[in-house]
């Protein structure tokens, strides 16, 4: 089960732990951008076992992991070990054998925080796929730095947190995760998700509704914005994909709307999720999920 | 079997909105049929056909099976599409139903329809008028306006020498008792399921984006904007006023927030109340792209609401020399 975490206290711990000079190259995405900025102001805690942090730009995003695992190596944080990949890694591991930064803080085994790449660019058309991965070399070994297609949309205009980390706006990880995902894919996720098998999209269109919903909470004008954030967005990061990326984002909340077994494990993961203090009925994600539909039409 | 009725439905949307509305509805029994008639709708019956397929893919095929979906004309043709179980009853009750719905208009107006034609009049400074215009007005029957105007104290009731008449005052009783006849009408209530309700003034914004030229926001957000000074701050729920009978399509309230969803029951707090206007002209008024009830359609709705304060303050308000003493003293 993901441990229960308190957005700005871990946020802090990471600030301390890193460099002056890489801080502003990291933008903390996923579960702790999203509690940090959605539910900062009840103290809420999120229930998440990963702090992802994206290193951006595309071109200083090697360097900059690089001194990031360095300096928290030193600090006393530890890899993550997993079986299916080699660490520490060295010149001879294959790149698919190549573990991803994964570090746990000293002390703790409660979360770990992982490392990402901005990708160069944003796919141009909406897919299930757009994984790409390139090497790491740290005084601890050899590691991978993954990028996903659409993830750099989170360098749009992120906010600036008190700790001088920047923190990816919940709209642009909701656009990221419906470009994503515009159907239901049958891939499922690498762990169990709170004792069972949930398909990718499902988790992370789950993870958009949750977003709306708690946007809405704090603001119920916000999703009247989004659709605009995102234009302005897509014409910053791909603008000659702009209008069709626009058009084709909803679909995955189609697809999950009319598919009530999707919607079921949509639902179990945000209420093991972000929405783990405040859990929500089907009828109430069903509602979520339409009213995002009409903002965006 | 539930059947629902709808009239100039054009979008896709409100169509898929109806089916899967349908679907839910089955789920808690085995036996239950839904029949959705559409009259005069925008869609060709190639398309309805793909909505329904559509429909059918999405859906459980026990829940799918049951919803039936029809195009017809006019209440003459349901006779084609209903079971040849439904008996003579249920049939007129139906056409009956349909035809209401077909004209979307109310029929006849009562005798509080008159009097409140009266007092608007007499608020905004209007001239007296004779008994054949002011049934014209109400939408009233001449024997309904005699029986109004009988209702009135004679001290309150001006007659000229033209055989006009006018209110030339209204008692603190008058008020209460025209108030509580007007609040006794049929009203349709919409409930929130979302657990986090959409403001009532997020709500009047979404129906101004309609643009509807036949419902309009009344209540509190309608008095305050005839009266900005009044001592409220905060609404407790949106009330609207539809030019219509109660039969009227209401589908609309769903594109206000799809999380609301009608419950009539005594025991139900509306967060959107539809009141229906019960007489030929609507006094609806349109101002910067939004549709406002008229003054006393509002003060009736606080009424409703228990707001007996902010009745007293709109009346002192609108009304010529205000109230005398306060109501019910």
């Amino acid at each position: 089960m993901d441990q229960p975490i308190t957005p700005k206290d871990v946020l802090q711990q990471i600030a301390k732990a890193i460099p002056d000079d890489v801080r502003g190259d990291i933008i903390i995405v996923g579960s702790l951008a999203a509690g940090y900025q959605l539910l900062r102001d009840s103290g809420q805690m999120i229930r998440t076992k990963d702090v992802d942090c994206m290193l951006a730009p595309h071109a200083r995003a090697i360097v900059s992991a690089t001194r990031v695992t360095d300096r928290l190596l030193e600090e006393g944080w530890k890899p993550q070990a997993t079986p299916a990949y080699d660490l520490p890694g060295t010149a001879e591991t294959p790149d698919d054998r190549l573990a991803v930064v994964r570090l746990h803080p000293p002390g703790t085994n409660e979360w770990f925080l992982e490392l990402l790449g901005a990708p160069s660019d944003v796919t141009p058309e909406p897919n299930t796929s757009g994984k790409s991965s390139r090497r790491v070399q740290t005084n601890g070994g050899h590691f991978a730095l993954p990028s996903f297609a659409y993830l750099g949309l989170v360098q749009f205009q992120p906010l600036m947190s008190e700790f001088g980390i920047r923190i990816a706006l919940a709209e642009m990880m909701a656009l990221a995760n419906l470009l994503h995902h515009p159907v239901i894919g049958e891939s499922l996720m690498g762990q169990p998700f709170a004792n069972r098998q949930i398909k990718r999209s499902n988790k992370d269109l789950g993870r958009v509704v949750a977003l709306a919903y708690l946007a809405v909470r704090k603001d119920e004008d916000a999703l009247e914005r989004w659709k605009s954030q995102w234009q302005e967005a897509l014409k910053d990061r791909a603008k000659d994909h702009a209008e069709s990326l626009l058009a084709v984002a909803p679909a995955g909340i189609h697809a999950l709307l009319a598919s009530p077994p999707d919607i079921e494990q949509a639902l179990h993961t945000v209420n093991f999720g972000l929405l783990s203090a405040t859990p929500l009925k089907e009828e109430q994600f069903v509602v979520a999920m339409r009213r995002l539909i009409q903002a965006l039409e | 079997m539930t059947v629902q009725v709808t009239v100039g439905m054009r979008t896709a949307r409100d169509l898929r909105s109806m089916l899967m509305n349908a679907a839910y509805s089955l789920r808690g029994s085995d036996d239950q049929e839904f029949l959705c008639l559409l009259f005069k709708s925008g869609f060709s019956n190639k398309r309805l056909a793909e909505e329904v397929e559509q429909f059918l893919a999405v859906v459980r095929t026990d829940l799918g099976r049951r919803v039936h979906l029809k195009a017809l004309k006019s209440p003459s043709d349901l006779v084609h599409v209903l079971p040849p179980s439904i008996c003579d009853a249920e049939l007129e009750e139906l056409q009956l139903r349909v035809a209401e719905a077909l004209s979307g208009k109310p029929k006849n107006s009562s005798k509080e329809a008159v009097v409140g034609m009266l007092l608007h009049r007499w608020i905004n400074r209007l001239p007296a008028v004779k008994v054949p215009e002011l049934a014209a007005l109400s939408g009233a029957s001449f024997p309904t306006v005699y029986a109004a105007l009988s209702m009135i104290e004679p001290s309150s009731l001006h007659r000229d020498e033209d055989r006009c008449v006018s209110l030339c005052g209204f008692s603190p009783e008058a008020w209460q008792q025209w108030l509580s006849i007007s609040t006794d009408s049929i009203k349709a209530k919409f409930i929130d399921r979302s657990g986090l309700p959409r403001s009532p003034e997020k709500l009047a914004r979404q129906l101004a984006k309609l643009g509807r030229q036949d419902v309009a926001i009344g209540g509190v957000l309608g008095a305050k904007h005839h009266f900005p000074g009044l001592d409220i701050t905060a609404a407790p729920h949106l009330d609207l006023l539809m030019h219509g009978t109660q039969h009227a399509d209401l589908s609309f309230v769903e594109q206000l927030d799809p999380g609301l969803v009608r419950d009539d029951s005594t025991q139900a707090h509306g967060h959107v109340i539809v009141n229906f206007v019960n007489r030929p002209h609507s006094l609806f008024v349109m101002q910067d792209g939004v549709m406002w009830a008229d003054v006393l359609d509002c003060m009736v709705n606080l009424w409703d609401s228990h707001l007996l304060h902010q009745v007293e303050n709109l009346i002192n308000h609108v009304a010529p020399g205000g109230l005398r003493y306060q109501i019910g003293n």
